[in-house]
C-alpha cells in the first residue's frame, strides 16, 4: 500500500520537474531493495505457521488416545526440531519471512508441548509457570535469530504472564513477601526490548511499552497501593517529558515529539478523565477545577507537540472537545433542557470544529515553510 | 548508543542459534517430564477422597475438577499450627496429612513455613500462593482461602468425564497422590470404589 503511494508522489514528482529524469527509478529501486520483506506470500506464510501452529495445540487438547503418549511427546519435538532446521536453512538463505513463519511454528508447538506435560501428569494452577517458560522459549528463539515475530510473540506471553499473576495474586494490596513474581515479569519485559531492538521490531517494542506500563498500574496497586488513577498521570507526565527533553546519550532512540510524547499524552489524558468520572459527589467547584485541569492539559500538549505530532494533537482536540460538552452539561444542562443542551453542544463543537481546521491549517502552512 | 545498538543487533550463525534454541526449547521440555516422573516414581503416596465441589480447557482439552476432603480443599482455620503471618497475604501453606483407619489422608495440621520435621508415616504437602485474611479491621477471625495444590484437575479423553464425575458426585472417589520430598504433589492414579480406574505411567 505504501508502495503504491510512494509510485504515485513519485510519478508527480517527475511530472511536475521535481525529480530529473531516471532519478524516480532508483529512488523506487532503492525503496524496493530495502524493504523486500512484507509482501502478500510472506503473510500468507505466517498465517499458515499459525494456523499449523494451532493445529497442534488442537491435537493436544483432544488428548487423543490412539497416539501413545510417548509417541506425542516425540511428535512435539520433532515438529520443534523441524521448524529449527528450517529456520537455520532459511536464515542461511536469507529468506526472512520463511524463517520468521517457521519459527512462529516451533514457539506453538513447544507451548503445545508445555500444554502436553501438564495434560499428562495432570497438573492444574500453573498458568504463571506455564505462560513465563512459554516467554522465556520465545525470548531465547527471538533473541538466537534475531526474529521479529518472536519477539512479538514474547510480548503477547509476557502480558499472559502478567494476567496470570494478577489472577494468581489478586488486585489490590497482596503484601506478598515472595518479590520474585513481581519482578520477573519486568524482567521477562526487559529482555523481550533487547529482543525487539535487536530484531528492529516496532510492534514488539509497544507491547514493551504496554507491557511495562500495565505492570507498574498493577505493582503500584499491589504493593504501594496507588490507585491506578494516580499512577496513569504521574506516568504520563514522566513520558512527556521524556518526549519533551529526550537525554542526549539515548541517540535517537526517543525521538523528540515522538512515541514517548504520544505514550505520555494518552497516558496523561486518560489518568485525568479516569480522576473525574471517579470524583464522588463534587461540588460544582471542584468539578470545575478538575475541568480547568484536563482543558489546560490538554491546550498545553496541543501547543508544545502538536505541530510535531498528528496523534498527540489529536488526542487533544478530542480531550478538549469532550471536556467543554462535559462544562456545557454540568453548568447549563439543568438549565436549558435537552434540547437544549443538544443546541448549545452542537454550537459548541461547531466553534471547536472551526478552530481546529485553523490550527491544522497553520501547522500545515508551518511545515511547508520549514 | 548506536555501538550498543550495532553490537546487540550482531548476528548469530544461524547454526549456531538453532542448536542453542533446539537444546533449550526440547531440553526444558524433559526437564519438566523427568521433575514429574521422579516424583511418580519416589514420591510418598497418600490417598486422598475427593469431594463434589465442567469444564474444558482450551489448550489441554477435557477435564474433571477434583476437590479433596479431610481439610485439605477447605482450611479448618482450628488446625492452623504456629504463629498467623502479621498481615493479609497471598503465599503458599503446608497441609501436613495423615492417615486414618481407612487408609484415607486427612489434614492434621496446617503451617505458613515448612515444618522441620514430622511424625513417621506424616506427609508434608505444599499448596500454591493462598490468599491469607488475618483477623482484625473489621474481620473477627482470621481466614485462608481454599487453597490449591495443583491437582485439581484429571484431564481425560474427550468424552469420557462424565463417569468419573458421577462416581466423584457420589462420594466414591479416591485419588492416590505422590507427593516429592519438597511437598510438590502428583497425581498418581484415580479410583473408584477402590478400584483403579487410570494408573498414571511414568511417561
Amino acid at each position: 500500500m505504501l508502495r503504491k503511494y510512494i509510485v504515485r508522489e513519485i510519478g508527480h514528482w517527475s511530472k511536475g520537474g521535481l525529480l530529473s529524469p531516471g532519478q524516480g527509478e532508483r529512488l523506487l529501486a532503492d525503496y524496493d531493495a530495502r524493504h523486500t520483506g512484507f509482501n502478500l506470500s510472506a503473510v500468507l506464510a505466517v498465517l499458515a505457521a499459525v494456523l499449523f501452529g494451532a493445529a497442534v495445540i488442537a491435537l493436544v487438547a483432544s488428548n487423543w488416545e490412539i497416539i501413545a503418549r510417548p509417541l506425542r511427546v516425540l511428535l512435539i519435538a520433532f515438529l520443534i526440531s523441524v521448524s529449527l532446521v528450517v529456520a537455520v536453512i532459511s536464515k542461511r538463505r536469507n529468506a526472512q519471512w520463511i524463517m520468521e513463519a517457521s519459527l512462529v511454528t516451533g514457539i506453538l508447538s513447544y507451548g503445545a508441548g508445555l500444554a502436553l506435560i501438564s495434560q499428562m501428569y495432570h497438573i492444574s494452577g500453573d498458568q504463571t509457570g506455564f505462560m513465563l517458560t512459554w516467554a522465556t522459549a520465545s525470548l531465547v528463539v527471538a533473541l538466537a535469530f534475531s526474529s521479529g515475530l518472536s519477539a512479538i510473540a514474547a510480548g503477547l506471553l509476557g502480558l499472559g504472564l502478567l494476567w496470570a499473576q494478577i489472577d494468581m495474586l489478586g488486585i489490590g494490596p497482596a503484601n506478598t513477601g515472595d518479590m520474585r513474581a513481581i519482578t520477573i515479569t519486568l524482567l521477562v519485559a526487559l529482555i523481550t526490548a533487547i529482543a525487539a531492538l535487536r530484531s528492529r521490531s516496532i510492534v514488539a517494542g509497544h507491547l514493551v511499552v504496554i507491557l511495562i506500563i500495565c505492570w507498574l498500574v498493577w505493582v503500584g496497586d499491589n504493593l504501594a497501593g496507588i490507585e491506578p488513577k494516580m499512577v496513569l498521570p504521574v506516568l504520563g507526565v514522566a513520558a512527556l517529558a521524556l518526549g519533551w527533553l529526550p537525554p542526549a546519550g539515548l541517540g535517537g532512540f526517543v525521538e523528540r515529539h515522538g512515541w514517548a510524547t504520544s505514550y505520555g499524552a494518552f497516558l496523561l489524558l486518560l489518568g485525568l478523565a479516569i480522576m473525574q468520572l471517579n470524583l464522588s459527589n463534587p461540588s460544582l467547584l471542584a468539578e470545575m477545577a478538575m475541568a480547568a485541569v484536563i482543558l489546560l492539559a490538554s491546550v498545553v500538549l496541543l501547543v508544545m507537540s502538536g505541530a510535531h505530532n498528528a496523534l498527540v494533537r489529536r488526542l487533544a482536540y478530542f480531550a478538549f472537545a469532550a471536556e467543554t460538552l462535559c462544562v456545557v452539561s454540568e453548568t447549563l444542562g439543568s438549565l436549558i433542557g435537552s434540547s437544549g443542551f443538544l443546541f448549545v453542544g452542537g454550537l459548541v463543537l461547531a466553534i471547536i470544529a472551526f478552530a481546529v481546521m485553523k490550527i491544522e491549517k497553520r501547522i500545515r502552512a508551518g511545515g511547508e515553510l520549514s | 548508543m548506536s555501538a550498543v545498538l550495532d553490537r546487540l543487533r550482531a548476528p548469530l550463525n544461524p547454526v549456531v542459534a538453532g542448536v542453542v534454541c533446539g537444546l533449550f526449547l526440547l531440553g526444558t521440555l524433559a526437564v519438566m517430564i523427568e521433575s514429574r516422573a521422579s516424583i511418580l516414581r519416589d514420591g510418598v503416596e497418600v490417598i486422598l477422597k475427593s469431594e463434589p465441589i465442567d469444564p474444558r480447557d482450551l489448550m489441554r482439552g477435557d477435564y474433571v475438577r477434583l476437590g479433596y476432603g479431610g481439610g485439605i480443599s477447605v482450611v479448618e482455620e482450628d488446625l492452623v499450627t504456629g504463629d498467623w503471618p502479621k498481615r493479609d497475604t497471598v503465599q503458599p501453606i503446608w497441609v501436613v496429612l495423615s492417615a486414618g483407619e481407612d487408609g484415607l489422608h486427612t489434614a492434621r495440621e496446617v503451617r505458613f513455613s515448612r515444618p522441620v520435621e514430622v511424625e513417621e508415616g506424616d506427609v508434608v504437602m505444599r499448596s500454591l500462593p493462598v490468599r491469607i485474611r488475618v483477623a482484625g479491621n473489621g474481620r473477627r477471625t482470621s481466614v485462608i482461602d481454599p487453597p490449591r495444590f495443583g491437582i485439581e484437575r484429571y484431564y481425560v479423553p474427550e468424552g469420557e468425564g462424565l463417569e468419573i464425575e458421577k462416581a466423584r458426585n457420589e462420594g466414591r472417589t479416591t485419588v492416590a497422590v505422590r507427593v516429592s520430598e519438597a511437598g510438590d504433589p502428583q497425581i498418581a492414579r484415580l479410583m473408584i470404589d477402590g478400584e483403579t480406574l487410570y494408573k498414571e505411567p511414568l511417561y
